[in-house]
Order: structure tokens, then C-alpha cells, then sequence
């Protein structure tokens, strides 16, 4: 079953949510998180958690097109 | 510089009973602009448009830079535009979670169903379910009834999000603007077919992240950079980066569990690998590289748009209480209601206005705030790029509905045959009038069931689309099963929620659960059609090494 699809397919696919998961976990235990600056810098942790997704996402999406 | 208080004024004069000012000549010249680069590229890519292919998919010749950015616009509608600064600021940072899942969902669909899809080349989204599934009629109705619904709704909510820019910026009567919007859209569907909506939808993506981007930084600027921009949004709204978790509570009920903010994420996140029109820019592409490349550009440019919309959305709130004109005249009636401010504003506007919804008019009223008649003109471009990308992508998967699939395929009409380009553009007419008497007065329904159109799409189209590309034992049955049970199972759960509770996003058997639009039968749906197939008759093993096996090597 699905033995077609790519390996590097599989590895991007849980890789999103796993990362994805990872932030909700974080959050989860952390519910300040979301409001705090990271390292005096002018802006906050969900500015970077959430951004840095993009960013991944953009990658993985240029990784898959090489599939 | 004061005419850039247009919905504010137009807002007061109103209430006033006198009539209202007009437009102000910065926003009006963005406006004519736009029109003008629209229709010229309709015009041009005129004489590209011979053959039906060309008329269905653009000749297959599409890049991936043009293909990516026309997805991106495509698939973002204007309700992302509109409404999402006042859902960002109500529901808080939570909402960046479901942005998030559409910019993911992308990324999957690259493989999941853009490269395969454009490798084996149909022309309408209904050829690969009745290829695939070996129901070369039945195929047209299980998967275009549902398409068609979702369309039309879609196409009528664009056309009034397409007005409220007209009304509330160009000062121009509702009716009017509805009209003036169907034969924009006409002209260049018409005349170009998907050459000149696939151009202008490039064209359209750019505007609208352009919009987004600057009325992002401007409102940075206002408040006097990042840092005071962000400490000021949490003194404004203190809960307003709140996960479910935090201990003070979160920024609304719908996100005080994990269950909703995943809910959203999931929901808008499989939409982008199953939905038609974004489906059928996969059969645009040059080749199978090319449609997964521009999964980069539509990830990279959704991304940018989302970028500056979240930074709206977070500020909005406090920079229409700061600054919008019309905040002095809201505060008392707030402090009497003891609702936020910046919702009485919308209110205010809205009653002036009299169409859609209160939270459509957020990304208007947070960018007036700025008064800038530039910004203004900027945004008019953008809005206006949104609602007819929208528009003219979910026409084009009707019109070769209705004119290939139903008319030419299922029924066999001769002149659809003989004359496919002409019957196209006689359908595109039909369809866009029709749909613009529907915007004309439309019942507050329609506009709220476009979330239902996105659920069941994926819930009963999309098991079919996804695994039959990768599973040998999908099955017919399971995808009419499918198909039949999700459609009514989604519309009842749904309006039930939204009858009994007021929205539907909480679970209809009980209001303490949070599921946004029922987004569990997404997952009912592929367990449905796995169980079914797996008890079934499969497909002939000529269909299954098609598209199990030749497609993937």
C-alpha cells in the first residue's frame, strides 16, 4: 500500500506536523511563550515559531519538486 | 489628505441622511489602473486562445513562476483579504495556526496530487474521476454536483466582496458595483479563457501581497516601529497572543481548546491538495516539474501574503481604536455595551453600508486608520486583485463543468462539440449573470455557507482524488459511497450547529466541543472510502497500473 509514494514524500509529510506538534507541545506547557521576546530582539516568540514555518515549508516544498 | 476618511464619512452622511462624499481621485485612479491592465491582458491573450484546450487549460504551456503565483491567487479568496484582520484580532494568535495550515497544505499537495495530476493530463477536474474510477457519465455527476454547489457559492461571495471595495472605496451603489464587477470578470474570461485568467492572475498575486506587505509595514510605521508595535498590541489586547492553554484564557471561546485551533489548521489545510481550482492549475503546467515548482511560488507568495495580513490583523484592533476617525464617535456606545471598540466601529460601518458582514469591513477600516489616500488606492488594487482572481479561477472550473463535462460528455450536445470555445464563452456568460443576480440580494446563507463548500469538497471529493492516485485498491463504489454520504452528512452537521448554536463551528451534538466547520469528516471521509474499498471490487487492472504505477515513474 502507498509504496509508490517517494521516501523523501514521507519524511516532509511528518515532518510538518511533527514540527508543527513540536510548537503546540511547546505552547502547551509554555502559554507565556507565545508573548515573550526572544533575546531582547523586537520581536516575539510566535513571530518566529510561526514564520519559521514558512520558511520550512517553502524548503519542503522546493525539496519535493526535486522528487 | 481629510478625503481619505471616505467610509468613515460616507458612514456619518449616511446616518445623517445626507449624501455621501466622493471617491477620493488617488483610490479612484488605483482602481481604473487595475481595470485597465486586466482587461488589456484579456485582450491580448485573445488571439492564444484557438483551440479548446487553450480555452480549458491554457494550451498546457503555463510556467511555474505564472502558474504558482495564479495558485496562490486563486485558492486565497476574499475572505482571507477582508475578514482576516478581524478574525486574527478576535480569535488572537491561535488564528496564525489555520494561515499556517494552508501554507503546509500546499507543500503536500506538490506531490500528493500536483506532479501525478499533470503527468497524466486531463482537461477538467471531473476526467480523472471517471477515468480513474471507470464511470465515464456517473464520474461527471459524483464529482461535478458537489463542485458545482461550491462554486457558485464561492463565485457569489467573491462578487460581494468584489462590491464591498467598490462601495466602500469608489462610492459606488451596491448594485452597480456588482454589475461593474460580472463584466470585468466577462471581458477578460470571455475573450481569453484561461490564457488571460492565468496571466491576470500573476498579475493579481503580486498586487495583492504588494497591498498586504505595505499596509503591513505602514501600520508598523504608524505605532512607531516593531517593539512598540507589538508592546502596544499586547497592552491593547492582552490576551490576544494567548495559546488555549494559558491560564489567564484565551482570546475567544474557539480557540480555548487545542481541539479548535487544530480544527482550523486541518480543515484549510487538505483544501489546497483537493479543491478544483486549484487542482486544475495543475493541468496548466508545462510538465510535471513545472507543477511542482510552482507549489514553491505558491507556497513562497501565500506565505508573503499571510506575512502582512497577520501583522494587519494583530494591529488592527489597535490602530482603528487609536486612530480611525469614527472611534470617537464609538467609544460611548461601546462603553455601554461593553464591546470592544474596534467592533463597534465595523458596526457602525457596516450600518452604513448596509452588505455583508460586520467583520468585512476590518481590512478597510484598519488600513483607513492609517489616512493615507495612497495606502488607500493600494489596497483598492489588492482587494479588488483577490475577489476576481477568485472569481474568474472558480468560473473557469464551472464553465468546463458544464460545457465539456455535462453538455458535451454526458449529453452529447452537437454545437458544444463542433463549437467548444464558443459554447464555453456563451456558459461563462450565463454563469457570471446568473451568479451576479444571486450577488444581488443574497441571502445571508449563501455567504455563510462557503465554509461549508470547502468541507465537503474535501471530505467527499478528495479521498478519491488522493488516494486513487496512490492506492491500487481504491475503488468505484467507494468513491460513490463516498461521495454520497459526505455531501449530506457535512450540509446537515453544519447548518445544524450553525441553526442551533449560531455557528458552525461547534460540534453539533454538543456546544462545548469546538470542531471548525465539522472538520472530522475529512477524516470520516477517507475511513469511509478506505473500508469500502477494501470490501469491493477494484478497478481493472489496465486503470490500476495507469494510475498506480505508470504515473509515478
Amino acid at each position: 500500500m502507498f509504496s509508490k509514494i517517494p521516501k523523501l514524500f514521507w519524511v516532509c509529510f511528518f515532518a510538518i506536523y511533527i514540527n508543527a506538534a513540536f510548537w503546540w507541545i511547546l505552547e502547551a506547557s509554555n502559554p507565556s511563550l507565545p508573548k515573550t521576546f526572544v533575546m531582547g530582539a523586537p520581536a516575539a516568540f510566535w513571530y518566529a515559531a510561526v514564520w519559521s514555518l514558512v520558511i520550512f515549508n517553502v524548503l519542503l516544498a522546493w525539496l519535493l519538486s526535486k522528487v | 489628505m481629510f478625503s481619505v476618511f471616505s467610509v468613515a464619512f460616507a458612514a456619518q452622511a449616511a446616518e445623517a441622511g445626507k449624501a455621501t462624499v466622493k471617491a477620493d481621485p488617488v483610490v479612484v485612479a488605483f482602481a481604473i489602473g487595475y481595470f485597465v491592465l486586466i482587461i488589456a491582458v484579456g485582450v491580448y491573450s485573445r488571439k492564444f486562445t484557438q483551440k479548446a484546450t487553450d480555452y480549458y487549460v491554457a494550451g498546457r504551456s503555463v510556467g511555474a513562476f505564472t502558474n504558482g503565483t495564479a495558485l496562490a491567487s486563486t485558492y486565497l479568496s476574499p475572505a482571507s483579504f477582508l475578514g482576516l484582520p478581524a478574525f486574527i484580532f478576535i480569535l488572537g494568535y491561535p488564528m496564525w495556526w489555520a494561515l499556517i495550515g494552508i501554507i503546509a497544505g500546499m507543500t503536500i499537495a506538490g506531490v500528493l496530487t500536483a506532479g501525478p495530476l499533470r503527468k497524466y493530463g486531463p482537461v477538467t477536474f471531473t476526467d480523472y474521476y471517471c477515468d480513474r474510477y471507470e464511470m465515464p457519465v456517473l464520474g461527471r455527476f459524483i464529482a461535478g454536483i458537489p463542485t458545482f454547489i461550491a462554486g457558485i457559492l464561492y463565485i457569489v461571495l467573491s462578487l460581494v466582496g468584489t462590491a464591498i471595495f467598490f462601495v466602500a472605496l469608489l462610492k459606488v451603489n451596491y448594485v452597480t458595483s456588482i454589475w461593474i464587477a460580472v463584466v470585468v470578470v466577462l471581458l477578460y474570461t470571455v475573450l481569453g479563457g484561461m490564457y488571460a485568467t492565468t496571466w491576470n492572475a500573476m498579475f493579481q498575486c503580486l498586487i495583492m501581497v504588494a497591498a498586504a506587505l505595505i499596509a503591513a509595514f505602514a501600520m508598523v510605521g504608524k505605532v512607531g516601529g516593531l517593539e512598540a508595535f507589538f508592546h502596544k498590541v499586547i497592552e491593547n489586547s492582552p490576551k490576544i497572543f494567548n495559546p488555549p492553554s494559558a491560564p489567564e484564557g484565551a482570546p475567544h471561546p474557539f480557540v480555548a481548546t487545542w481541539m479548535g485551533v487544530i480544527g482550523f489548521f486541518l480543515t484549510w489545510h487538505y483544501g489546497f491538495a483537493t479543491m478544483p481550482y486549484t487542482v486544475v492549475r495543475f493541468f496548466t503546467a508545462m510538465d510535471e516539474k513545472t507543477a511542482k515548482r510552482s507549489i514553491i511560488w505558491a507556497t513562497l507568495m501565500g506565505g508573503l501574503l499571510y506575512f502582512g495580513l497577520a501583522i494587519i490583523g494583530i494591529g488592527a484592533k489597535l490602530i482603528m481604536e487609536t486612530y480611525h476617525p469614527l472611534a470617537a464617535k464609538a467609544a460611548p456606545i461601546a462603553a455601554a455595551k461593553h464591546k470592544p471598540l474596534a467592533i463597534i466601529i465595523l458596526v457602525l460601518i457596516k450600518k452604513a453600508f448596509g452588505i455583508g458582514k460586520v467583520t468585512d469591513y476590518a481590512m478597510i477600516a484598519a488600513v483607513e486608520a492609517l489616512r493615507s489616500p495612497l495606502l488607500m488606492g493600494i489596497l483598492v488594487a489588492g482587494g479588488l486583485s483577490i475577489a476576481m482572481s477568485t472569481v474568474a479561477g472558480w468560473v473557469m472550473v464551472l464553465n468546463a463543468l458544464i460545457t465539456r463535462d455535462w453538455l458535451g460528455k454526458a449529453f452529447n450536445v452537437k454545437f458544444v462539440e463542433e463549437k467548444p470555445v464558443t459554447a464555453a464563452r456563451i456558459i461563462t456568460i450565463i454563469l457570471l449573470v446568473v451568479c451576479g443576480f444571486i450577488a444581488m440580494n443574497p441571502p445571508g446563507l449563501v455567504l455563510d455557507l462557503s465554509g461549508w463548500a470547502f468541507v465537503v469538497i474535501i471530505a467527499s471529493l478528495g479521498p478519491a482524488l488522493i488516494l486513487g492516485i496512490w492506492w491500487k485498491r481504491a475503488t468505484k463504489a467507494a468513491t460513490i459511497v463516498t461521495a454520497l454520504t459526505m455531501t449530506p452528512a457535512t450540509l446537515f452537521t453544519w447548518l445544524y450547529a450553525k441553526m442551533k448554536y449560531g455557528k458552525p463551528h461547534f460540534f453539533f451534538l454538543n456546544k462545548k466541543i469546538i470542531t471548525p466547520h465539522q472538520f472530522y469528516w475529512i477524516f470520516i471521509g477517507f475511513i469511509i472510502f478506505i473500508i469500502v474499498s477494501l470490501i469491493t471490487q477494484p478497478c481493472s487492472e489496465e486503470t490500476v497500473k495507469k494510475y498506480c504505477e505508470e504515473l509515478h515513474e
